[in-house]
């Protein structure tokens, strides 16, 4: 068994880059019409990590990662990395079976839970007054759903061939 | 070994710990200018990351440029030969306007208004948080960009610098709600401020009364008023006008005279820095940095006390000073 373990790379060969290549995508410059449905690729990632090793891959990860992104993004210190920090917490803490969950009962927690920080974050920006109502704002968590298991069968594909472990699933958690 | 329950209570307090931090942070950032030195250097690093988000942006345009077949690119070029043309011959006619322009402010005694400096930029990136309506310009400190810095196109208005990094800078577009542009109707020349609407294609004009003379497709250029924005640049054109009986002013809105999502190259003007001892005019508006002032001051104590035999010349030099420059305060 140990030797077999010996042969696994390190979670961070796969994890790191491909954080680094969410971060790109979060800000790259697209046309308007997919700007405005532009999912959040990075909880995506985070959230795979976290469910083959959530030892490793823990909400501090998720809450720098967002800060990284608040000083790409030029916006409030804090504010992207109190959001994915949530969306972290709220998908992995409660649902304490997460990852034994079918991929599109995951695909729906991920969207609901998703929607629910979006709208706290308009409310809050509606608050201090400088928001505007546009529908439009609730589609990348659609999005999100939809590419939910499209992501999760490529990043297993590419654990695979990085000769990543993947941890059972009933362990993952707990 | 952490039993599930250990490990459940751990999570909580991570997500309670990282909770409070970013709204420490939320507030540090908002209320306190502490972290904009940090910010400014991390930005400044982080610049690479910036410039490879847009590089297959920059590609395609890359690519579209190069397979431009060789008949469209002698079609390109004689067009913009034409239009340069044409160009040379309107500078001539301005040339000649801005001299008897300049000719005319001496008869009525009032001061010339020179050039702004201006610089060339690109832009690198698109705010992508649907609230916010900025983007990166390839241009920073290095290159004399500042904070308030008024930012145009060819066609118009775009809006004005709010951060500035070492390599690039954030521009506050003016159809961010958060932005407000004094603008003078060119045609009627009835004073009034564009707001953002948080919309690409819209501005909203606000408190315009019932019976002010505006009628769709008036042309709204900047007053000049607020000292930010210089005079006279495009800024929208009216596009609909609605009138309630129970509102006291008019609902107008306008369509800005660029268009934002295409916009890939901007000029920022040097508009604080243009010379203003020779400028008897209306004076932009001074930065209000607290830091900055009680430097000055203590800049100024310093020189005081190096120099008290020459303390009744100063006295009188800055009476004169304050003398000379009361009338401009007025404004």
């Amino acid at each position: 068994m140990s030797n077999k373990n010996s042969n696994y790379h390190s979670i961070y060969l796969l994890f790191l880059p491909l954080l680094f290549i969410s971060l790109i995508l979060q800000v790259i410059r697209l046309p308007e019409i997919l700007d405005e449905n532009r999912p959040d690729v990075i909880l995506l990632v985070l959230l795979f990590f976290a469910l083959i090793n959530n030892k490793q891959v823990t909400i501090i990860f998720a809450w720098f990662t967002g800060l990284i992104l608040d000083i790409l993004s030029g916006a409030t210190f804090g504010i992207n990395a109190l959001m994915l920090a949530t969306q972290f917490y709220l998908i992995l803490t409660p649902f304490s079976h997460f990852p034994q969950y079918r991929l599109w009962q995951q695909a729906l927690i991920i969207g609901i839970v998703n929607l629910i920080v979006h709208i706290f974050c308009y409310w809050f920006e509606h608050l201090i007054g400088i928001t505007f109502y546009r529908p439009s704002f609730l589609i990348p968590s659609g999005v999100l759903v939809l590419l939910w298991p499209i992501a999760y069968f490529l990043l297993a594909i590419l654990c695979n061939a990085f000769s990543i472990a993947i941890k059972p699933k009933e362990n993952s958690l707990t | 070994m952490n039993t599930p329950d250990q490990s459940n209570i751990i999570n909580h307090l991570r997500f309670l710990v990282v909770a409070v931090l970013s709204l420490v942070l939320m507030f540090v950032d908002v209320r306190t200018k502490l972290l904009n030195n940090f910010r400014f250097y991390v930005e400044t690093a982080l610049y690479p990351i910036l410039a490879l988000a847009d590089s297959p942006n920059s590609l395609s345009r890359l690519v579209t440029t190069q397979f431009k077949s060789h008949s469209d690119l002698i079609k390109e070029n004689e067009e913009l030969a034409e239009e340069n043309y044409m160009q040379k011959a309107d500078l001539l006619r301005l040339r000649a306007l801005e001299a008897e322009n300049a000719a005319m402010r001496k008869l009525l005694n009032s001061a010339e208004q020179p050039a702004s400096k201006r610089l060339f930029s690109k832009v690198i990136d698109v705010d992508s948080n649907p609230y916010l309506k900025r983007v990166v310009v390839n241009q920073g400190t290095n290159a004399g960009v500042y904070q308030g810095m008024p930012v145009v196109t060819d066609t118009g208005l775009v809006g004005q610098v709010i951060s500035v990094n070492y390599n690039f800078s954030r521009v506050l577009l003016i159809t961010d709600q958060n932005c407000s542009v004094p603008v003078m109707n060119s045609r009627t020349h009835v004073r009034s401020i564009a707001t953002g609407s948080g919309l690409d294609n819209e501005l909203l004009i606000n408190n315009v009364p019932r019976s002010t003379d505006i009628q769709i497709g008036d042309q709204l250029i900047t007053s000049g008023l607020g000292g930010v924005y210089p005079e006279g640049y495009p800024v929208a054109t009216v596009s609909s006008i609605g009138y309630s009986e129970t509102q006291p002013f008019a609902l107008v809105k306008a369509k800005p005279a660029v268009d934002m999502d295409k916009m890939r190259y901007v000029l920022m003007f040097f508009y604080n820095n243009v010379d203003n001892d020779q400028n008897d005019g209306v004076k932009p508006k001074q930065p209000s940095d607290g830091k900055v002032i009680l430097r000055q001051k203590k800049i100024k104590t310093l020189i005081d006390s190096l120099s008290i035999s020459n303390a009744p010349e100063n006295d009188q030099a800055q009476e004169q000073n304050s003398q000379k420059e009361q009338p401009e305060h007025v404004e």
